[in-house]
């Protein structure tokens, strides 16, 4: 497998993983904004688990819940779908790290929408939803983009859990873990090069986020 | 005075210093709530639109107990079924939409474009509020809380920053809307309040008198 050919996988694994993690994680964030109470501070809690859990924690976790043994697993098992191995498999694992980055991310940018503007729009007759698609929303957007970009980037980073739960094969041949076996079997030259687009690919995002942020 | 039509505050709130006790009636006409700083005004004004919980007593308008106990159980109705046009103190402009954006999300474009030629920000409809003046901000903020044909207005100073030709022009387009509905306008200034008061609450110290006319 060319070293191109593992960011094209890597590339399509984040983008399938974001597919999932930037709705979800911007509902957690948008419930950790607004809310109070014991339970919002067990989701707060729970949020950033697989932030501060050992990579390889989180990839034997998840074949815990979706190996073919575990009860989801089992239950795909069925049905025929098999995510350990698969390109689906390192897509929940990198979604599963960058998780946390979006959900907080999101959190404090809707927690930077002034109350007050929405106020106005809720007390001058707009419904719940409408208040959030005309003020809620587009306030929050450049917040969710940084957000949207850091779990990106982490996603892309992503080598522990992917490693532990969907493997090394074909499918899975990310370029954090073609650099990782690039360097045990000796091919140091495709490991720098893959290295440097990951560095180049890095710098691009950073720039994008000051782009963002200025706004 | 049909009370079908009447808005009944009789509403205690605490909220740091200030402990509210708000207590008048206002049927249709401008009723101003006029006082100095600090004493309940503001507060009055978010109960009644509903961004704020009354904690004790009640505010009714008509048959509806917009927040309160009713017979016993706790009543709240959510600020947009109150019927309401409300221009809080600082505007609460929208930072991310144009002057006739303000406007679009409660009437159709070519009302709006109307309403924004009634206050005289047609020429600046394309504008975001950080393009606008102060009082081009208020204007806005006032002609927002017209753009929709509601039982009760709320008004909190909204042309403090109006030069004296604008503020009479704005309180005619009051006057106007208060034959057909309850109007509370808060208000510092004494001339502008007699011009525009049907009735007067004086506020001190989170407690109100209502009066008929502003000097006792």
């Amino acid at each position: 497998m060319s070293a191109s050919q593992s960011l094209f996988t890597s590339l399509r694994i984040v983008l399938v993983a974001l597919v999932f993690v930037v709705p979800l994680g911007a509902a957690i964030g948008f419930y950790l904004a607004r809310r109070t109470g014991p339970f919002r501070a067990v989701v707060d809690a729970l949020v950033i688990v697989p932030l501060v859990l050992p990579p390889s924690v989180v990839g034997y976790l998840l074949l815990v819940i979706f190996g073919r043994r575990g009860p989801i697993g089992a239950l795909l098992d069925d049905i025929g779908v098999r995510l350990v191995f698969s390109s689906a498999g390192a897509s929940i694992a990198a979604g599963a790290v960058a998780l946390p980055l979006m959900a907080k991310g999101a959190e404090a940018a809707f927690a930077r929408v002034d109350r007050a503007l929405e106020e106005v729009a809720t007390a001058n007759g707009l419904g719940a939803r409408e208040t959030f698609r005309v003020v809620t929303l587009p306030l929050a957007l450049p917040g969710l983009g940084v957000a949207t970009t850091l779990a990106a980037l982490r996603a892309l980073g992503e080598f522990g859990a992917t490693l532990t739960f969907a493997g090394y094969s074909d499918r899975t041949a990310t370029a954090p873990l073609e650099v990782y076996f690039a360097l045990q079997e000796g091919r140091d030259a495709r490991a720098l090069a893959l290295s440097l687009a990951l560095v180049g690919a890095s710098v691009a995002a950073a720039l994008l986020l000051r782009r963002w942020s200025q706004r | 005075m049909s009370a079908a039509r009447d808005l009944v505050v009789d509403a205690r709130c605490t909220r740091g210093a200030l402990a509210l006790e708000a207590n008048f009636t206002a049927g249709p006409g401008v009723t101003v709530l006029f006082g100095p700083t600090a004493s309940g005004k503001t507060l009055t004004l978010r109960l009644v639109a509903g961004v704020e919980r009354v904690e004790r007593g009640a505010i009714r308008f008509g048959d509806a107990t917009f927040d309160g106990d009713v017979h016993g159980a706790r009543a709240f109705i959510p600020p947009r079924d109150r019927s309401l046009g409300f221009a809080p103190q600082d505007g609460a402009l929208w930072p991310h939409r144009t002057a006739l954006e303000h406007l679009t999300p409660f009437t159709d474009a070519s009302r709006a474009k109307e309403l924004l030629e009634r206050v005289g920000l047609a020429s600046h409809a394309a504008r975001k509020p950080e393009r606008l003046s102060g009082g081009e901000r208020q204007r806005l903020a006032f002609a927002r809380a017209l753009s929709r044909e509601r039982a009760i207005l709320l008004l909190d100073e909204p042309f403090s920053a109006l030069d004296d030709a604008a503020r009479a022009a704005m309180g005619a387009i009051v006057t106007e809307r208060a034959k057909s509905g309850v109007v509370l306008f808060v208000t510092h200034d004494r001339a502008e309040a007699t011009r525009l008061g049907e009735q007067f609450v004086l506020f001190d110290r989170g407690k109100t008198i209502t009066r008929r006319r502003l000097e006792e």
